[in-house]
């Protein structure tokens, strides 16, 4: 009875084993898919650059690819478009900027063409990613008078060797604060005209802006799938100039040892002082004991 | 006190004179010796290698030795609570209680002092906090009331002493040459006449009045340490009288405990009687459920609102990491010394004893509590900081330092019961006395 019992036992474990086997068996074979992106960015005509994105989704949620090895070209996948291999940092990104060499390039093609593609590995297969962007600029013109302030802002796209204007095109105008962006009217985004403007009321009249009153206004079409990102900054003293009232010189609870506010002088002081001044009171009580005992013969113990 | 009664003046003197030390007495301060030379050997260690010694940290930069020095710092209040209240309420069984508890202070308060200096790690470093001090830092105020409680604590002590110095000074032959210079030198000049004691009279009392409003300032302005700061944990408008009440029960306890080591190893029965611990036993009762009911509203309302940052501290307290020290400090340190002085049997010298030495291990382990766990978790972020930050337990320094501070003051407790009476020769004989003419 007791080897049947055993027997029943080691076959129980013998199925779990194997159970536990196959569940890991078939998680491992199950293929990750990597979801892999590149997006070009160019602020205030400075040398414009890739960032690469890699991600996997598990259970619903998207989750960082951290030390995805990729090589970016421009143009087609060869030694001559090659700008750079890089490594994807902890949020699964990477930034790789157009070097020097491949600026002639930029300079004269439009639309834009990159290309990423990963190494394969354990985990993932190589996978690629590719986007094409027309090469475009913004430029901002702001306007004021007593009672309204404007910007105009102008998008140009570089087609066929000459800048002309983007139509239809959503522009972001924003004045940038120090947690985030700020619309400078009511509207989120503006759309391009036929001449490629938007015209923007700024309605932010008190906002404060540095210490001497000037905003940086902030121009981008934000992620276009036809330019990427790219976005112009403007200073303007548009901002109202903010008054700090300055205690550093006062006296307070959080200042220098010789600036300790004179409440808590006089408090702390006049406690020492009572305190104190009551011990001094007792030792010189004391050696009052002490002059009347030497003053006198000596007296038997009880 | 009814055998007291039929002693002779002689014999009262003979049994309260300090004795040499027995065959226990030097193992026990040899015991003492070795700690506080382990710990000497470990702050070398800290000085010449410095605070890294210790398993603090950026979290934790208060350890074990600010738990200790909140300790002392409770257990000091005793001197005020057994001689300032008792004496200014005309306590009539107080005699034998006063000198032991204004030792325990004393030498409580000396090591106070001295573990903040080894928490500084800088030794050299102190003479800033005179120098460079900020009256507007709760640290100044609390070196100048500790300062302060500490002088007024010696005062008191030696002020007390001046009658039995001229008694151990005529007791000579009894005592031996061995400290006849130091007793002539304290107190030759104490004659006993009327115009003395009148002086030393007033002189006690007015101590004992302005110990009380400093002993209270000492623990309070401990506890803004703290509350001061906006900490889960710390964040406290309770945590003054939190801090003098804990203050009272651990100072009670320690004094229970002296009575009780006092009494059987200087055969003080006659002296330290039942009558004591019973009255001591009722009191330690008070106590504990006063600081038992600051602790509920320590912890209770904060954790009836449950915020954010109050939420992970109360849960490691309650049911996480900290919960079995927690629940161990509360119960040994309060509810089981609160059954078992709450009964008659209980308030007996021996379950006094047991009743005593929880309620210190739970105050020990309570300050520990108080310091350790909020700075485990800080308002801000931790960010790239190595994981040992996350976590706090005390090097083998930082134990050898802290035990040799508790055998550093139990030594000094030692010593004193060796050079002087730990019952009061003259009070005794002046009560004797009194009872007798009635």
């Amino acid at each position: 009875m007791k080897l049947l019992k055993n027997k029943y036992q080691l076959l129980f474990f013998l199925m779990l084993a194997s159970g536990f086997y196959i569940k890991s068996q078939a998680q491992d074979s199950v293929a990750r898919e990597m979801i892999l992106s590149i997006s070009y960015n160019m602020s205030n005509d400075h040398i414009p650059y890739l960032m690469l994105s890699a991600k996997e989704k598990v259970e619903r949620k998207f989750v960082p690819l951290k030390d995805i090895a990729a090589s970016l070209y421009m143009g087609e996948e060869s030694a001559s478009g090659f700008l750079g291999k890089v490594k994807t940092d902890s949020k699964g990104e990477s930034k790789v900027f157009i070097p020097a060499t491949l600026k002639e390039t930029w300079e004269t093609a439009s639309p834009l063409k990159f290309i990423a593609v990963t190494e394969a590995g354990k985990e993932f297969e190589s996978t690629s990613s590719e986007i094409e962007i027309l090469k475009a600029k913004i430029e901002i013109d702001t306007s004021s008078d007593e009672e309204s302030k404007s910007i105009t802002v102008k998008l140009s796209e570089f087609k066929n060797g000459e800048w002309v204007p983007a139509q239809a095109t959503d522009i972001k105008v924003v004045v940038k604060r120090l947690l985030g962006n700020l619309p400078v009217g009511e509207e989120e985004t503006y759309t391009t005209d036929s001449s490629g403007m938007v015209t923007a009321e700024f309605l932010r009249d008190s906002l404060p802006g540095d210490s001497k009153g000037f905003l940086n206004l902030l121009a981008r079409t934000d992620e276009s799938e036809l330019y990427g990102s790219i976005s112009t900054e403007v200073i303007v003293p548009w901002g109202a100039v903010p008054v700090i009232e300055n205690n550093f010189n006062q006296r307070s609870l959080w200042s220098t040892r010789f600036r300790t506010p004179i409440w808590l002088v006089v408090l702390a002081y006049s406690i020492m002082g009572g305190v104190w001044g009551t011990l001094i009171y007792l030792i010189w009580q004391l050696l009052k004991i002490r002059k009347m005992g030497r003053s006198i013969a000596s007296i038997p113990a009880p | 006190m009814e055998k007291q009664n039929i002693l002779s003046e002689d014999k009262i003197i003979r049994d309260l004179l300090p004795q040499q030390f027995g065959k226990r007495g030097m193992i026990w301060t040899g015991i003492l010796i070795l700690f506080c030379l382990l710990g000497a050997y470990a702050y070398y260690r800290q000085l010449r290698y410095g605070l890294v010694v210790t398993n603090m940290g950026d979290y934790v930069s208060w350890g074990i030795y600010i738990s200790n020095f909140v300790f002392f710092v409770a257990i000091s209040l005793v001197g005020s609570l057994i001689t300032a209240i008792f004496r200014l309420a005309n306590v009539p069984w107080r005699t034998p209680l006063t000198r032991i508890s204004e030792i325990i202070a004393v030498s409580a308060i000396t090591f106070a002092s001295l573990i903040i200096i080894v928490d500084m790690g800088r030794p050299e470093r102190l003479v800033n906090l005179f120098t460079h001090g900020r009256l507007q830092s709760p640290i100044i105020w609390d070196v100048i009331v500790i300062g302060t409680y500490f002088c007024i604590s010696l005062f008191l002590l030696y002020i007390t002493l001046l009658p039995d110095i001229r008694i151990m000074i005529n007791a000579r032959e009894k005592l031996g040459k061995s400290f006849a210079k130091l007793y002539r030198w304290l107190g030759s000049y104490w004659k006993g006449t009327d115009a003395q004691e009148k002086i030393r009279n007033r002189s006690i009392t007015i101590l004992c009045v302005i110990i009380i409003p400093v002993a209270f300032c000492i623990h309070t302005v401990t506890s803004w340490l703290f509350a001061t700061t906006y900490r889960p944990g710390w964040d406290s408008t309770n945590f003054g009288a939190y801090f003098v009440s804990g203050a009272f029960l651990v100072g009670a306890g320690g004094v229970v405990v002296a009575m009780y080591v006092f009494r059987r190893a200087y055969k003080l029965e006659q002296y330290i009687t039942d009558m004591h611990f019973e009255k001591m036993g009722r009191i330690l009762v008070m106590l504990a459920l006063l600081y038992l009911y600051f602790n509920v509203n320590e912890y209770l309302i904060p954790a009836f609102k449950m915020k954010k940052p109050e939420e992970v501290h109360l849960r490691e307290l309650f049911a996480g990491e900290y919960a079995p020290l927690f629940w161990f400090a509360i119960f040994v340190g309060m509810i089981i010394p609160i059954f078992i002085a709450l009964f008659k049997k209980g308030r007996k010298p021996l379950p006094m004893f047991i009743a005593g030495v929880m309620v210190v291990i739970g105050a020990w382990f309570k300050r520990y509590l108080i310091v350790t766990p909020t700075l485990l978790h800080p308002l801000l972020p931790k960010q790239e900081s190595p994981e040992r930050f996350s976590h706090y337990f005390p090097s083998w320094e930082e134990w050898a330092i802290a035990m040799g501070s508790l055998a550093g003051a139990l030594l000094i407790i030692t010593f004193f019961a060796r050079v002087f009476p730990v019952v009061s020769i003259y009070k005794t004989l002046t009560d004797h006395n009194e009872t007798a003419e009635k």
